[in-house]
């Protein structure tokens, strides 16, 4: 009973919390909750009659009974009522009769985190969690489930309408009255399960360990900042030295500038495009706007047309995963066997790796060891991935992967740190004058739209920007956030291409479109960075089926679609032997990246901005003659960078 | 006294069961499998604004069967009904058919219950893109007004997960009762005596604000469903013990509220800001003002059925 009893006394702690905060809002000052009391009225008298909900039992007679007694000693001879602190709850002297008490589920509410997992919170009940409180009246945790502290009242003056934090605080309050009501059923009833096109869009940003959002529910520059560069740094980080060879010293500069401008150019256009057009009211998403600006059937092309440019980047993004995936998994599986076998390598720091000579050499080893007739990184490894995702995709809690994400921000440092001292170590390898220098590097090549496409997508985040700044907490500073973040994308693609490339001691012609395959697997550091990344591309997977799955279906059959699981089998299976015939046939993530980027690129990086701008501007009749031929340019230099890719053989 | 009815109708699968339980804070059933030829009713006595019960009706599901037991059984069903509230689907695809059930349900309460009020609620309208939602409500309500009359209908548009149903809801409870004004004329008066800064008054059984007076404004305009939701989650977890709510203080160094039950069909929440007063002295004005306020309603329990 004393588990029925302190989970009553959490839960009416968060009650106390939860009318505290209401009623403080009034006052608009920090509520101090430390000496908040709740007293109880007794059962004594019966006013009225009851609901008929209540059975009348006799151990409900008993516990009135015991209530009555304890109430009455609750006021004093003064007349005064005694004050009861929480714990010291007329109930928590019962004693139960013996079966007859309903066990209670547990009483602690579900911590909101900010999540990259739109399934994990909200899809199962919260009662879920069956069995009797931890808790005894000693060691009760002095934390709230949930609280949400009143915005300081230097803030605000008089009355203010509903803003996000009021609005998300309701959501929850429902939330947790309607869990409760969901008490007895089965988890996959579907009545009063929050859909999510109500989940704040909030909880959709990258998981920081030991950050916790504040009050109002937004964040402050320095995380919005680290938001959109945690998003955008991406796989083609490894691909950026290869990519910045194929355009020639001078060239791949220019290049890495310019796109970086122009891409940040494009952004902040997108993100104004609201503003532009003179729309008031909240932030609305891309579509959203786009359709209001386009109208009708013009509209409802763009729409379909985004999505499946979005689909389409999204499943690239998968099939260059699995292929890195598989080669990560090769590695480490290279590095344990090694390990096993007391194969211990000695100046692996100076031994490098040429990919493009190496297809000889390995037809000259004699005999290939059992393990690597079966562990092969293009033949065998892909297939063994898929035993994973059986398991994987059939999870229904995905906040586990949300932690796992963080894995890939700290590889991408370690990448740095470890470029960036091997270039230290390795010195300038490199002549732009001598051709005949193994060194020598042109200064402009004719294949620079590999580097041009490897960059779409490497500053790519045009369809998630309104989205992500939306959570900003000081709106005004949207632009200036967005310029510094992509700044410090681009100051950590541009040293790692160049000075990688610069510096490295073999031909030139040997830096291949992973730079991590340069070196042998046994290296350390490098070791302990692919563990990270394929852990971190694990998870990040099934998050882009969903995704996929949620344009896909949402398009096709409205925001209500049902959640049939055959259909879902379908798709999965449909993506993964897709993205397992590529990582057999044609593992050549260069090549991949770079189609993929001009294609998204050319529509969400130089198009979309710019047509929505002339046509707002043109709308309100402000179109002038050089925007007109600047945006146009811009146009043709997306279409140009798409085309190009036809001509590289 | 005799009891009406409250009639909640609308389509399988329009969302009244959920309403219901978040409304009246009973658990969500657990999912009977609807065997076709069981037409679902619930005859739930949650006793409601003193003197009526809410009825739950299922309507669809085999359309001869219903049509049938419609005839045969109409009478029974929508004689003595109080209020008639319908619910809409607003994603539905068969508009035709959910007008044409509405309007035998019409037919059938003008045969038999002539004077209730119809009330009809355009459910679901989270699933609305926000900048159509009202495009499509004034669009529905105009049929619903046409195809009603001679009866009048008022029309709302809902969705469990924002504030919209606890809003109809409550307007629905402010038009049954029939000296609301008089309510709020005492709850201004109640509240000024006693220096309290905001008095609710919530209907019983649901929780919903009947009447309010507050001295100050305040920055929440939908506390009153947060208050509400609070409570029913209270009154879930206290069933579960067997025991029933009765009243609550929650006081610190800047405010105190009081919880308390009022009159037979109310719960009063008083505000009091001036932390000084002793609870002793609110709770003794509250005891007094209860004589009053049950008087008030003991008087007007005759008019309780509706006049128009």
């Amino acid at each position: 009973m004393s588990a029925h009893c302190t989970s009553v006394t959490t839960f009416l702690q968060s009650v106390k919390d939860d009318l505290t905060s209401i009623v403080m809002d009034k006052h608009g000052e920090g509520p101090s909750l430390g000496d908040c009391e709740m007293i109880f009225g007794d059962g004594a008298d019966s006013r009225g009659t009851t609901t008929e909900d209540e059975k009348e039992s006799e151990d409900g007679k008993e516990m009135e009974g015991e209530m009555r007694r304890e109430v009455n000693t609750t006021e004093d001879a003064s007349g005064q009522p005694k004050c009861n602190t929480v714990t010291d709850l007329p109930y928590s002297d019962c004693l139960p009769h013996a079966a007859s008490l309903p066990r209670f589920p547990d009483e602690r509410t579900p911590l909101i985190r900010p999540s990259s997992s739109f399934t994990g919170i909200y899809s199962s009940s919260w009662s879920t969690t069956v069995g009797p409180s931890p808790y005894t009246s000693d060691n009760k945790p002095k934390r709230r489930p949930f609280h949400h502290a009143v915005a300081s009242s230097g803030s605000t003056s008089g009355a203010r309408t509903m803003d996000g934090s009021t609005i998300d605080a309701h959501l929850f309050t429902r939330y947790r009255y309607y869990s409760r009501l969901r008490a007895d059923v089965h988890p996959s009833e579907q009545a009063l399960v929050i859909p999510d096109h109500v989940v704040p869009p909030e909880l959709f940003l990258p998981y920081i360990p030991g950050h916790t959002p504040d009050a109002d529910g937004k964040q402050a520059s320095h995380i919005t900042i680290i938001a959109i560069w945690n998003t955008m740094m991406g796989t083609s980080l490894m691909t950026m030295p290869w990519a910045f060879g194929q355009a020639g010293f001078a060239g791949g500069l220019i290049i890495m500038l310019g796109m970086a401008a122009l891409s940040l150019y494009t952004a902040i256009r997108l993100l104004t495009l609201q503003k532009t057009i003179g729309l008031e009211g909240p932030s609305l998403e891309l579509s959203r706007v786009c359709l209001q600006l386009l109208g009708g059937t013009l509209g409802r092309l763009t729409e379909c047309v985004t999505v499946s440019f979005s689909v389409l980047t999204l499943v690239g993004a998968q099939v260059v995963y699995w292929v890195l995936m598989s080669n990560f998994l090769f590695n480490t599986g290279e590095v344990i066997y090694d390990a096993m076998n007391g194969e211990i390598h000695n100046d692996s720091s100076s031994m490098l790796l040429c990919p493009p000579n190496m297809t000889h050499d390995d037809l000259s080893i004699p005999e290939p060891s059992m393990f690597h007739r079966w562990w092969q990184q293009d033949l065998t490894v892909p297939f063994y991935l898929i035993i994973p995702f059986l398991f994987i995709l059939n999870l229904r809690n995905a906040k586990i992967f949300t932690y796992f994400n963080s894995l890939g921000a700290i590889s991408v440092l370690v990448m740095y740190l470890f470029v960036i001292s091997k270039a230290s170590v390795w010195g300038f390898n490199i002549s732009v004058t001598d051709p005949t220098d193994i060194f020598y590097v042109p200064l402009f090549k004719s294949t620079f739209m590999c580097l041009t496409g490897t960059l779409s997508l490497a500053y790519f985040i045009h369809n998630c920007v309104v989205t992500i700044m939306q959570g900003n907490r000081h709106q005004e500073n949207n632009v200036r956030d967005v310029t510094v973040a992509y700044v410090l994308v681009a100051a950590t693609y541009i040293p790692i291409g160049v000075f990688f490339y610069s510096t490295f001691p073999l031909p030139k012609y040997c830096v291949v479109d992973n730079f991590l395959d340069n070196f042998p697997p046994h290296d350390v550091v490098l070791a302990v960075v692919r563990g990270f990344l394929f852990f971190q591309i694990l998870t990040v997977y099934p998050l882009l089926g969903f995704f996929i799955r949620n344009q896909l279906f949402t398009y096709f059959m409205g925001p209500t679609y049902e959640y049939k699981l055959w259909r879902v089998i379908v798709l999965n299976t449909c993506l993964i032997t897709l993205s397992v015939m590529v990582a057999v046939l044609y593992p050549n993530i260069g090549f991949i990246i770079r189609w993929i980027g001009a294609i998204s690129g050319l529509a969400y990086i130089f198009v979309l901005p710019c047509v929505t701008y002339m046509v707002a501007l043109y709308s309100k009749d402000q179109l002038q003659w050089y925007q007109l031929v600047f945006h146009c340019g811009i146009i043709l230099l997306g279409i140009g960078n798409f085309v190009c890719q036809f001509l590289i053989k | 006294m005799m009891k009406k009815k409250v009639l909640l109708m609308g389509k399988s699968g329009s969302g009244k069961t959920s309403m219901r339980s978040i409304i009246f804070a009973n658990y969500i059933a657990r999912d009977t499998s609807r065997l076709g030829a069981t037409i679902d009713v619930e005859h739930s006595h949650v006793r409601f604004l003193g003197n009526l019960v809410l009825n739950l009706w299922d309507c669809g599901g085999q359309e001869a069967f219903m049509e049938n037991y419609f005839a045969s059984q109409r009478d029974n069903i929508f004689r003595n009904v109080e209020v008639l509230i319908y619910v809409f689907d607003v994603e539905s695809r068969e508009l035709e058919r959910d007008m044409h059930y509405y309007q035998s349900c019409l037919e059938a309460i003008l045969q038999n219950s002539p004077e209730a009020r119809v009330f009809c609620l355009i459910h679901k309208m989270d699933l609305v893109q926000d900048d159509q939602r009202d495009l499509i409500f004034r669009e529905r309500e105009e049929d619903l007004k046409r195809l009603s009359k001679p009866l009048e209908c008022v029309c709302f548009r809902t969705s469990i997960w924002d504030e919209t149903l606890y809003k109809a809801w409550s307007s629905i409870v402010y038009e049954l009762i029939p000296n609301v004004k008089e309510l709020e004329q005492n709850l201004k008066d109640f509240a000024n005596i006693i220096d309290a800064d905001e008095v609710l008054l919530f209907e019983r059984a649901t929780f919903l604000v009947i009447s309010h007076y507050r001295m100050r404004p305040h920055r929440d305009v939908n506390r009153f469903e947060k208050v509400s939701n609070i409570i029913k989650q209270f009154k879930l977890s206290c069933s579960k013990l067997a025991a029933h709510f009765q009243s609550m203080e929650v006081r610190n160094s800047n405010f105190a509220a009081f919880i308390d039950i009022f009159t037979s069909n109310t719960y009063c929440m008083v505000i009091m800001s001036d932390a000084s007063i002793p609870s002793a002295a609110t709770l003794i004005n509250i005891r007094n003002a209860r004589k009053h306020f049950e008087k008030l309603e003991r008087m007007n329990q005759g008019h309780l059925a509706l006049s128009r």
